[in-house]
C-alpha cells in the first residue's frame, strides 16, 4: 500500500476544500470496507484520504417534515436496516440494508459508500433508484442536486468529480397504498455478493398501477431502470398477466454478462423470476 | 478410591479459555527477538516456462528491506532424500529457489525479508520477473487424455491403477439393471482458518521452527534433509492449529524458505502466507472425474460394479489417494473392477484435504448407489441395507466391526425417513418449495501408528503427560486428558496434556483420522506403567493415587513408545455410517437450502462426545459446502486460481447451516485398539455430499453429476 496523507475534518466544508486543494489523487473514505480492500490490492493508490467519520452532518438519518427522507451519505446499511420509519414506510430500502455483508460489515458499510463506490452489484442503489432519490453532492462551486438515475457513468464511475462530495440522498415521500420489495440472489445466504438485484415499487390507485419503479442490479455496468417495464404496468391493474409482461421487459432492459458467479443467461432468469416476485410483494404490501 | 470415569464424558475443551481470550500462541504469535525480518513471498506469473530475468534492484533500496533472495542468490541446499508417509511415493518435492524452473502459477521465485511486513509486502511488489514462457498443461480436459497409471512401486498400502474381482464386464452385460454415469468434482481449497506460517532461528547450527503444522516431527525431519544437518539440530514447536483439513501435513516451500532466509540474513524471519498465495501453496483436493457402472438384480443385489476415476497431479510429485478403495469394500459384490488415472498437469501438487479419496470416491458412488434405487424402483436405505457386506471381500478378511446397518436404522428413524413419499418432486413445504430426502453410506479406514508418550507424575500429586501429536482443532488436548486421567485414576484437573514440540516423545502425523487411536494408546500404555511405577514405589499402601505421589521423593517419570499390534492382519477395520440430507429447493431460482442433516456413526468407542459432535458437525457443514458452494475456479489460459479469496471461494456461512445432528451407535470393537476408538474426524465429511444431492434429485427429479450444484445448474 502506498503511503498516505489523513485528513480529519469535522465538517462538509473542510473536506470540501481539501478535496479541492489535494486534487485527482485524494479519496474519501466512510466505512472503507469498499475502499481499503482496493487499497490493499493496490487497484487504488491515494496520495491523501479524506476520513469522514468526523463529519456529523453526515450521519443524519431524518425523516423530512411531511414529505420524505433525508439519508446522510454516512448513514450505515445497519441504521438503514434497523431505523423503524425506514422499515415500515421504505421496506425495500431497509431490506437491501439488511443484505449488506455481515452485522460487522454494515456497522460500517455507509450508504453515501455503496453509492460511490458505483459497483453493478451494489445492494442500497436499486431501491433508491426505484424510490426516485435525488444525490445532494457538494464541492467547490457549491452544492448540486443530480437524479440517481442520472448519477452512475459507468463500472465504479459516477458523475462525481474528484473533488465532490456526496452529503446525503432525498428520498420522495410516497403516496398512499405504495409498497416495494428488493430481492436479490446469492449462492450463499449471507457475506455474497448479488448475482441480481431487483427492486420494485408501486403506488396503486382505483385498482390500478398509478406508479411503478423497477431496478436491477449486476445486470449491467451500473445499476439501471427498467423503464419499459414500468410504462407497460402504469395504468393497468396488477394482474399476473401484467407482472409477467413486466418482468418479460424487466429482462429485455438487462444487459448481462456471463461470469464466475452466473451466465447471461441464468442472469436473465433470475431478472424474470426476482421482477415478478418483487412486484408480487410490493402488490401486497401497497394494499395494507 | 478412582474417580468417576471421565472416558465418554461431554467435556468441554481443555484449552478453550486460552483460545478464546487469546493466550494459545499460533505459529505467527510467537516472539523470537527484537530482530525478527519478516519475509514476503514473490511467486510467478505463468504456469510452465523458465525465468529470463528478475530485476530485485527496486526492492533492494526499498526502506527496510534486507535481503531479496531469488535463484541466483539463494544458497544451493543438499535436498537430502527424504519421503514421509505424506509425500507422493513418486516425484520429488519443489526445490524452492534452487534453479530458474516454473512449474505452476503460484510458484515461489522470490522472497523480501525486511524489517516489518509491511516493507517487505511493499518490496514484494516492486521485485518484477520476466519468464520464457512454454507450453503449460493447465487444462484438465486436455491433460486427461494424458493419464497415467499411478506408479506401481507401492507394495502395499498404495492405490493401484487396476483392481478386480470376479468380471465386471460380463455381469454388468448380463444385470437386469444398469446405471452408467459420470461424476466431477472440481478441486476444492481446505482454506483453514489460520494462514500457514513459520519463524526460523538459527542459533549457531541449530534451528527452531514455529511451525503450522500437523506433524512436528516430519518438519523436523524434512527440514533436517533439506538443509543437511542432523536431526537434533532443529525443533520444531506447534502447540495449537487453527484448522488444517490437510493442508498442513506437509511442510510447503515456505517453510524452507524461512529457514533459508534466516540463515542468510542471520535473523529470524517469519513467513505468514496470504490467503491468496495459500492457493497455490499450500495443496488441494483434486479436480476428478469419475466414471461409475453397477449392474444389480432385480431383487437389488449387485452383481457388478466398475468404478474409474482420473484425478489431477502436479507435473513433480505423482500424488494419489484412496479415491476407489471405499468401492471395493463398501458392498457385497462378486464382480469388481477399479480403474484409477492420475494426470500430471503444471499445477501445485494436490494433497490431501479432509477424507481425501473417500469424500469424492463415495460421492460418485453414492450416487450411482441412489440412481440404482430409482432404476429399481427401491427405497434407497433398503438397497444399501440389501448390498451390507459380512465380511472385506477385497481383502478377504472379516470386519473388526461394522454397524453399517444399524447406522441405517438408527438415522433412519431419527430423520424420519419413513415421512418419504419415493416419487421425486412429490414433496413440498409450507411455502410451496420442493423438499427432497436424500441418504447415503458413509466409511472410513481405521489405522493405527505407532506413537510416544510421556508421563510425569509429580509429587503434588499432579501429572504432565506429553507426545509430539498435534491439535489442529478437534480436541486433541481434551480427548487425550481425559484418556490419561481416567487411566492415572487422577481428576481431570490434575492432569496436563502437552503437545507439538519436537522434543516430546514422537507421534505420528495428525492426520487420517488416526490420532486418537494412536497417540491415545500411547497415553493409556504410558499412564498404566507410571501408575503402576508409582504404587510400587508408595511408602504407606493406599488406593489413592493423589495420596501415594505426596508420599514420594522424586516424581515418576516413563516414556512408552507404543507399536499397534497385528490386528490389521486379521481384520479389516473401518468406521461406518449412515448420513440423512433434507434439502429445500426454489425451483424458480434454482437455490438449494439444507434445512437438516442427521448422521449416525459407527466409530468405535467415542472419548468425548462433545468434541466428537463437534467433529461430526463440522464435517457435516463442510459437506455443505463441498455440494453446493466449493469450487476452485482455475483460469486455463494460465493456471492462475481466479478465485483465490473467501469472498470468491465460498463456504457456508451460519446462515447456510441449520438443524445437524450426530449420532454415535453403541459400538464396542475390541480388535482395532485397546481403547476402542475409531476416530471420527474424517467420516464425517463423507457421504454429505451425495446425500444433498440425493435429496436434491429427490425434490426436483433433476440429476446433477458435477459439484458444486449451483442454482444455474438446477434450472
Ligand atoms: C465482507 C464484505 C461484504 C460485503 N457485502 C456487500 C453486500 O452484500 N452488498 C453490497 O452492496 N456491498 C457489499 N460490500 C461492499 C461494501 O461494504 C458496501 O458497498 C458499503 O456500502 C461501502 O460503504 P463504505 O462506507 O464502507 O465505503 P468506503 O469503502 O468508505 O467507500 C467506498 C467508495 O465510495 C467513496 N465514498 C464514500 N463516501 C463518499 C462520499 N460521501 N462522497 C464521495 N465519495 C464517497 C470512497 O472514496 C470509495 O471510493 C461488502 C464488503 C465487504 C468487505
Amino acid at each position: 500500500m502506498r503511503r498516505f496523507q489523513l485528513a480529519l475534518p469535522r465538517n462538509i466544508d473542510e473536506c470540501v476544500k481539501f478535496l479541492a486543494e489535494r486534487g485527482p489523487e485524494t479519496k474519501v473514505i466512510a466505512g472503507g470496507t469498499d475502499l481499503l480492500p482496493q487499497m490493499k490490492n493496490g487497484l487504488l493508490k491515494p496520495a491523501a484520504v479524506v476520513d469522514l467519520s468526523g463529519v456529523a452532518d453526515l450521519r443524519t438519518l431524518r425523516r423530512q417534515d411531511g414529505s420524505g427522507l433525508r439519508v446522510g451519505a454516512s448513514v450505515t446499511a445497519r441504521e438503514i436496516e434497523r431505523d423503524a420509519y425506514v422499515r415500515s414506510a421504505y421496506p425495500a430500502l431497509a431490506e437491501s440494508g439488511a443484505l449488506v455483508g455481515s452485522v460487522q460489515i454494515r456497522n460500517l458499510a455507509t450508504v453515501g459508500g455503496n453509492l460511490c463506490n458505483a459497483a453493478p452489484s451494489a445492494d442500497m442503489a436499486p431501491p433508491l433508484l426505484a424510490l426516485e432519490a435525488e444525490a445532494v453532492v457538494a464541492g467547490p462551486r457549491g452544492r448540486r442536486r443530480v437524479s440517481l438515475s442520472d448519477f452512475f457513468t459507468g463500472v465504479r464511475r459516477t458523475v462525481l468529480a474528484p473533488d465532490e462530495l456526496l452529503v446525503e440522498l432525498i428520498v420522495p415521500a410516497l403516496g398512499p397504498r405504495s409498497g416495494g420489495q428488493y430481492l436479490r440472489h446469492t449462492p450463499r445466504r449471507e457475506l455474497d455478493i448479488a448475482v441480481v438485484g431487483v427492486a420494485s415499487q408501486i403506488t396503486m390507485s382505483d385498482g390500478v398501477c398509478a406508479k411503478a419503479r423497477i431496478a436491477l442490479a449486476a445486470v449491467a455496468p451500473t445499476p439501471i431502470r427498467a423503464t419499459a417495464a414500468e410504462q407497460a404496468l402504469e395504468g393497468r391493474p396488477l394482474t399476473a398477466e401484467q407482472i409477467g409482461r413486466a418482468a418479460t421487459l424487466a429482462v429485455e432492459a438487462a444487459r448481462p454478462i456471463s461470469d464466475q458467479r452466473g451466465s447471461a443467461d441464468f442472469r436473465r432468469h433470475l431478472v424474470a423470476v426476482l421482477t415478478r416476485r418483487t412486484l408480487t410483494t410490493a402488490l401486497e404490501r401497497a394494499a395494507r | 478410591m478412582s474417580p468417576p470415569s471421565v472416558i465418554g464424558q461431554p467435556i468441554s475443551r481443555v484449552d478453550g479459555r486460552s483460545k478464546v481470550t487469546g493466550a494459545a500462541k499460533y505459529a505467527a504469535e510467537f516472539d523470537p527477538g527484537p530482530r525478527l525480518g519478516h519475509g514476503v513471498v514473490v511467486t510467478s506469473t505463468i504456469a510452465g516456462g523458465v525465468i529470463a530475468t528478475i530485476d530485485t534492484a527496486a526492492a533492494e533500496t526499498a526502506a527496510g528491506v534486507v535481503a531479496v533472495l531469488t535463484h541466483r542468490n539463494a544458497p544451493k541446499l543438499p535436498y537430502r532424500e527424504h519421503k514421509a508417509d505424506v509425500d507422493p511415493e513418486d516425484g520429488e518435492r519443489l526445490h524452492v529457489l534452487q534453479d530458474d524452473r516454473v512449474h505452476h502459477h503460484g510458484q515461489p521465485v522470490a522472497l523480501v525479508v525486511a524489517n516489518t511486513f509491511e516493507q517487505a509486502t511493499h518490496g514484494a511488489s516492486l521485485v518484477r520477473v520476466t519468464y520464457h514462457e512454454e507450453p503449460a498443461l493447465t487444462d484438465f480436459g486436455q491433460a486427461e487424455t494424458r493419464a497415467v497409471p499411478p506408479g506401481a512401486r507401492r507394495e502395499d498400502g498404495g492405490h493401484p491403477g487396476e483392481t478386480r474381482r470376479g468380471n465386471a464386464d460380463a455381469a454388468l452385460a448380463a444385470a437386469a439393471v444398469r446405471v452408467v454415469a459420470e461424476y466431477v468434482i472440481p478441486r476444492e481449497q481446505h482454506n483453514p482458518i489460520e494462514l500457514h506460517a513459520t519463524i526460523a532461528a538459527w542459533e549457531d547450527v541449530t534451528l527452531t521452527l514455529w511451525d503450522k503444522t500437523q506433524w512436528v516431527d516430519n518438519v523436523r525431519d524434512e527440514m533436517a534433509a533439506v538443509f543437511g544437518i542432523p536431526i537434533e539440530n532443529v525443533r520444531v514447536v506447534s502447540p495449537f492449529g487453527g484448522g488444517a483439513f490437510g493442508s498442513a501435513l506437509r511442510p510447503w516451500p515456505h517453510v524452507t524458505l524461512a529457514a533459508m532466509a534466516a540463515r542468510h540474513v542471520d535473523r529470524p524471519v517469519k513467513i505468514v502466507l496470504t490467503r491468496r498465495q495459500m492457493y497455490g501453496s499450500t495443496g488441494y483436493r483434486p479436480h476428478t472425474v469419475q466414471r461409475v457402472a453397477l449392474g444389480a438384480e432385480r431383487t437389488g443385489r449387485l452383481v457388478a460394479l466398475h468404478h474409474e476415476g482420473i484425478a489431477e497431479t502436479s507435473t513433480y510429485e505423482q500424488y494419489t489417494e484412496s479415491l476407489l478403495d471405499a468401492t471395493r469394500l463398501l458392498y457385497s459384490c462378486p464382480n469388481v473392477t477399479t480403474r484409477y488415472r492420475v494426470a500430471p498437469m503444471n499445477v501445485n501438487t494436490p494433497t490431501p484435504m479432509r477424507a481425501p479419496g473417500e469424500a469424492s470416491g463415495l460421492f460418485a458412488l453414492e450416487c450411482a448407489m441412489d440412481e440404482l434405487a430409482v432404476a429399481l424402483d427401491m427405497d434407497p436405505v433398503q438397497l444399501r441395507v440389501r448390498n451390507d457386506a459380512e465380511r472385506d471381500e477385497d481383502a478377504d478378511l472379516p470386519f473388526s466391526s461394522r454397524a453399517l446397518r444399524e447406522c441405517f436404522r438408527v438415522g433412519a428413524e431419527r430423520f424420519g425417513w419413513e415421512r418419504r413419499d419415493p416419487r421425486p418432486t412429490s414433496m413440498r413445504d409450507t411455502s410451496g418449495r420442493l423438499v427432497g430426502y436424500g441418504c447415503a453410506s458413509a466409511t472410513y479406514p481405521v489405522s493405527v501408528e505407532a506413537a510416544s508418550a510421556r508421563v510425569q507424575l509429580l509429587v503434588d500429586g499432579s501429572a504432565i503427560v506429553s507426545s509430539a501429536a498435534s491439535d489442529m482443532g478437534p480436541g486433541t488436548y481434551t480427548s487425550m486428558t481425559q484418556v490419561a486421567a481416567e487411566t492415572l485414576g487422577l481428576p481431570l484437573h490434575r492432569v496436563t496434556f502437552e503437545l507439538g514440540d519436537t522434543r516430546m516423545p514422537t507421534a505420528p502425523v495428525h492426520g487420517g483420522s488416526i490420532t486418537m487411536a494412536s497417540v491415545g494408546s500411547a497415553v493409556q500404555a504410558a499412564c498404566t506403567k507410571a501408575r503402576r511405577q508409582a504404587f510400587a514405589r508408595a511408602k504407606r499402601p493406599s488406593a489413592d493415587l493423589v495420596e501415594v505421589l505426596r508420599q514420594l521423593d522424586y516424581s515418576v517419570d516413563v516414556t512408552v513408545h507404543n507399536e499397534p499390534d497385528d490386528a490389521a492382519d486379521h481384520y479389516s477395520m473401518h468406521a461406518f455410517g449412515a448420513v440423512f440430507a433434507e434439502v429445500v429447493v426454489d425451483a424458480a431460482l434454482g437455490t438449494v437450502r439444507v434445512p437438516r442433516i442427521v448422521g449416525a456413526y459407527g466409530a468405535g468407542r467415542i472419548i468425548n462426545p462433545k468434541t466428537a459432535h463437534s467433529q461430526a458437525i463440522g464435517g457435516m457443514v463442510m459437506g455443505i459446502g463441498m455440494a453446493l458452494l466449493e469450487h476452485t475456479v482455475v483460469d486455463a489460459r494460465s493456471g492462475r486460481v481466479v478465485n483465490s479469496d473467501l469472498a470468491g471461494y465460498l463456504v457456508p456461512v451460519n446462515a447456510d447451516v441449520r438443524d445437524l445432528e450426530a449420532i454415535f451407535v453403541d459400538e464396542h470393537d475390541p480388535h482395532v485398539n485397546p481403547l476402542g476408538v475409531k476416530g471420527v474426524a474424517e467420516i464425517t465429511l463423507v457421504g454429505v455430499a451425495a446425500a444433498i444431492a440425493n435429496a436434491v434429485h429427490h425434490a426436483t427429479g433433476r440429476r446433477v453429476r458435477e459439484l458444486p450444484i449451483t442454482a444455474e445448474k438446477l434450472v
